[in-house]
């Protein structure tokens, strides 16, 4: 069912990881060392497994797995070991590695971000706690000689987070100014830096009262949620899940008789490559030997093989069906066509995620309104006293900031997203359960999504067929590996037969079989001229003798699917790059009206169908189905590369069973509502807040303590909102 | 005796901050030596039967 399976598994040899080229690109600096995504780290048994290597194979100097980013880190005790040694026996254990490229700047960037934020959640911490000892001997009383001493010292404690500690507060707010819109970062960094002000002019005057002990507590504690956020979202939607799969991984290069397993990303034009049956062609290419078969439905759509002579061009993505091809190399990677649309697909999806969500726009409002409150009180209450007002518009802006709002939405979005990837769906991102309560249309691909790849044998001409012709068709078909040899095998599994001896037995690609029985010659080939339909005959002496009639497998799931999409009144329809006749059987077998289904579609024409319609979700696999994702609301993948599919589709079907689509409009109503649960708590919480901090109920050290109680209530909500 | 628990309190007070800073710069430096990279890991390794891997540390 799916392609990147196959090519995953026939491709273990890793022996290309010891080629010279191969190191420059993925090895670090001077020392032996690479890097790996692990696939399948779930414990600490699972690390013990793989570091327990170290003590059979003495060539290790170093490994070490991490489990906070599902990276191990391999260094060699010298140049000339094997990396390929070890690689095959970790994966031998069950686990998945791929070799992350050399790319100093990306890893150090990573690595710096979260360095820093544990540095600064560690300053703040310190001087937050300093301060807050002072303060409170302030507040007990130190006489006043001390209590200036102390005042002081605060303000000098207060320094670095003013300055370091909320720098990244002062970096968001002004690149969001810069976008001429308001993030959760402007009250942090207004608070931060006008506290500041405020207190220290009131601590040069000696009168009023200083806040150097509340902002500095309120900034800790903002940035020990933020750091927990982003710990808890990258333990749930971690690099397992997301660690990038190669649909056009590796290939066989030929090196005079031998060949070696390379990845494709190191082959260059001229390189000649070999393709066993079954196998994804990972480049663009001449094909150099006899004619083969290839099915492209992946980027076509077309569920029929197409034949191709020698000398004839080989697109990347195609899967050859023949037994074996050797195709000479001339574009590799994103220089190939299969590349060209990935990278065209990428392009765009960077438009769809501008987007803006929920709780963006009422974090927004909210946030607007908050400081327009305070500026309002600040006007009106100047005359009064401008050290109340100070104060008070200060306690709300600390307050009533949608901090718990902005918390809220994250957390809901990962404990739903979390949620569906249980339930088998793997979500791009949070905004799509929005999109999903929109959905009206609904467009269906038909090769690889409703029906299989595989075909079955639905009917024989004459229906009664003599074990000797069975026997015969079975022998002849047994060499071949082509989807009808594979269905007529099915079809005849019932009776157990044993294979005849067929002698000058041979498969012409594209054609069929030929064969010689007790001096008879006997050929299959396809008869569709004859009946009209799709199928197949045996022949002998150019008479045939049996026709088999074929059509595409619908899977059982579809059907289900379809009649409860139809229910619950979403409008269906069928897009398909196959031809009128096989559209229009799996329209009637799915009950659905012929004007919905459309045949003979071409990725440009799917795509423009797709984008005709407003609410439109389309559920597809394949490359040529990826434009028709992005221009829907919502696009879902069935099958294929999940990275690749990510790129354009929004949700990612991980199980087989394709019915399950019906639970996701399920799945997004829970998580809006979950969403709109976490927004509504916060925002009374900031109403009644606001309306204490403006009566001067709240000094905005009360109110720093009380942020976290709203946190809470947020966390306990969300947790409760998304439990099974 | 009261300016004498004052003269202490302003020894005690600097010194305590200089000793915070020193810890400050001690974390500081454990953070850029890569002890914090991985904050998942330890916390299994520690159960491992046999400790075979405590010399080999990731330096990066």
């Amino acid at each position: 069912l799916s392609l990147t399976k196959v090519t995953l598994e026939t491709s273990s040899d890793s022996h290309f990881l010891d080629l010279p080229v191969f190191r420059k690109k993925y090895q670090k600096s001077e020392t032996p060392a690479m890097r790996f995504y692990v696939e399948g780290i779930r414990c600490g048994k699972c690390v013990q497994k793989i570091e327990s290597l170290q003590n059979q194979l003495s060539d290790i100097q170093i490994l070490r797995v991490n489990m906070s980013n599902q990276q191990l880190y391999l260094q060699m005790k010298s140049e000339k070991t094997s990396f390929s040694l070890v690689v095959t026996a970790i994966e031998k254990l069950g686990f998945r590695l791929r070799p992350i490229e050399n790319s100093e700047e990306l890893n150090n960037f990573v690595k710096s971000e979260d360095r820093s934020d544990i540095r600064r959640l560690a300053a703040a911490a310190i001087c937050a706690s300093n301060i807050m000892m002072f303060s409170f001997a302030v507040y007990l009383g130190a006489d006043s000689s001390l209590e200036l001493f102390f005042k002081w010292l605060s303000f000098s404690l207060y320094l670095p987070v003013v300055t370091y500690v909320a720098w990244p507060f002062y970096k968001g707010f002004w690149n969001s100014l810069m976008q001429r819109s308001l993030s959760i970062d402007g009250p942090m960094a207004i608070a931060s830096s006008f506290g500041f002000l405020f207190s220290t002019i009131n601590l040069w005057r000696g009168v009023g009262s200083i806040y150097f002990d509340s902002l500095s507590g309120f900034l800790f504690l903002i940035l020990l949620s933020r750091f927990a956020q982003k710990r808890m979202q990258r333990t749930f939607l971690s690099a397992g899940t997301a660690a990038p799969l190669d649909i056009l991984g590796r290939a066989r290069k030929l090196a005079g008789d031998n060949f070696i397993w390379t990845p494709s990303e190191i082959l260059n034009p001229g390189d000649k490559i070999q393709a066993i049956t079954g196998e994804v062609i990972p480049v663009d290419g001449v094909l150099l030997s006899a004619r083969a078969d290839f099915d492209s439905s992946y980027l076509t759509g077309e569920s029929h093989s197409i034949v191709k002579h020698r000398g004839m061009p080989v697109e990347a993505g195609a899967v050859l069906l023949s037994a074996e091809a050797v195709i000479d190399v001339k574009a590799v990677g994103l220089q190939t066509e299969f590349g060209k649309l990935i990278r065209k697909v990428q392009e765009n999806s960077t438009q769809k995620t501008e987007l803006q969500n929920l709780s963006d726009r009422w974090s927004q409002i909210l946030l607007i309104s908050v400081y327009g409150l305070a500026v309002v009180y600040l006007a009106l209450n100047w005359r009064i006293s401008p050290e109340v007002s100070v104060e008070r518009a200060l306690a709300l802006i600390i307050l009533a900031c949608p901090c718990a709002m902005a918390f809220g939405t994250p957390l809901a979005l990962s404990f739903s997203m979390r949620n569906a990837f249980r339930k088998g769906f793997l979500f791009k991102s949070g905004d799509v359960f929005e999109k999903i309560q929109k959905v009206k249309n609904i467009f269906f691909d038909k090769t690889g999504t409703l029906t299989g790849r595989n075909m079955t044998v639905v009917a024989t001409r004459p229906e009664q067929i003599s074990a000797e012709l069975e026997q015969i068709v079975l022998s002849l078909e047994a060499i071949s590996k082509h989807p009808i040899a594979e269905a007529l095998r099915i079809y005849f599994a019932k009776g157990t037969l044993q294979t005849l001896d067929i002698t000058n037995a041979m498969e012409v690609p594209g054609s069929g079989l030929l064969g010689e029985y007790k001096g008879r010659h006997f050929c299959m080939r396809s008869s569709e001229q004859i009946t009209g339909r799709k199928s197949v005959a045996l022949y002998e002496n150019a008479e045939p003798l049996v026709h088999f009639f074929l059509q595409d497998s619908l899977l059982v799931p579809s059907r289900q699917l379809v009649t409860e999409l139809v229910n619950k009144g979403y409008k269906v329809s069928v897009l398909s790059g196959d031809s009128e006749n096989e559209v229009k059987k799996i329209a009637d077998a799915l009950e659905i009206p012929a004007s919905q289904c459309f045949a003979r579609m071409t990725a440009q024409k799917k795509s423009e169908k797709v984008a005709a319609v407003p609410n439109s979700l389309m559920i597809g696999d394949g490359a040529n189905d990826s434009l028709a994702f992005q221009n829907a609301d919502v696009g879902i993948a069935v099958a294929g590369s999940v990275e690749l599919a990510l790129k354009s589709a929004d949700i990612y079907l991980l199980s087989a069973d394709l019915s399950k689509i019906a639970e996701l409009f399920d799945i997004s109503r829970r998580a809006l509502f979950l969403i709109r649960q976490n927004l509504a708590i916060s925002l009374v919480y900031n109403s009644f807040g606001a309306a204490a901090a403006l009566m001067g109920y709240i000094n905005p050290f009360v109110a720093a303590l009380l942020m976290p109680v709203s946190s809470g209530f947020i966390l306990l909500s969300s947790w409760w909102g998304s439990r099974d | 005796v009261g300016e004498s628990r004052l003269n202490i309190l302003f020894l005690a007070i600097p010194l305590a901050i200089l000793l915070g800073t020193v810890f400050a710069i001690g974390f500081f430096w454990a953070v850029d030596q890569g002890q914090f990279d991985d904050l998942e890991t330890p916390a299994h390794r520690i159960l491992f039967d046999d400790d075979n891997n405590d010399s080999s540390q990731e330096k990066i």
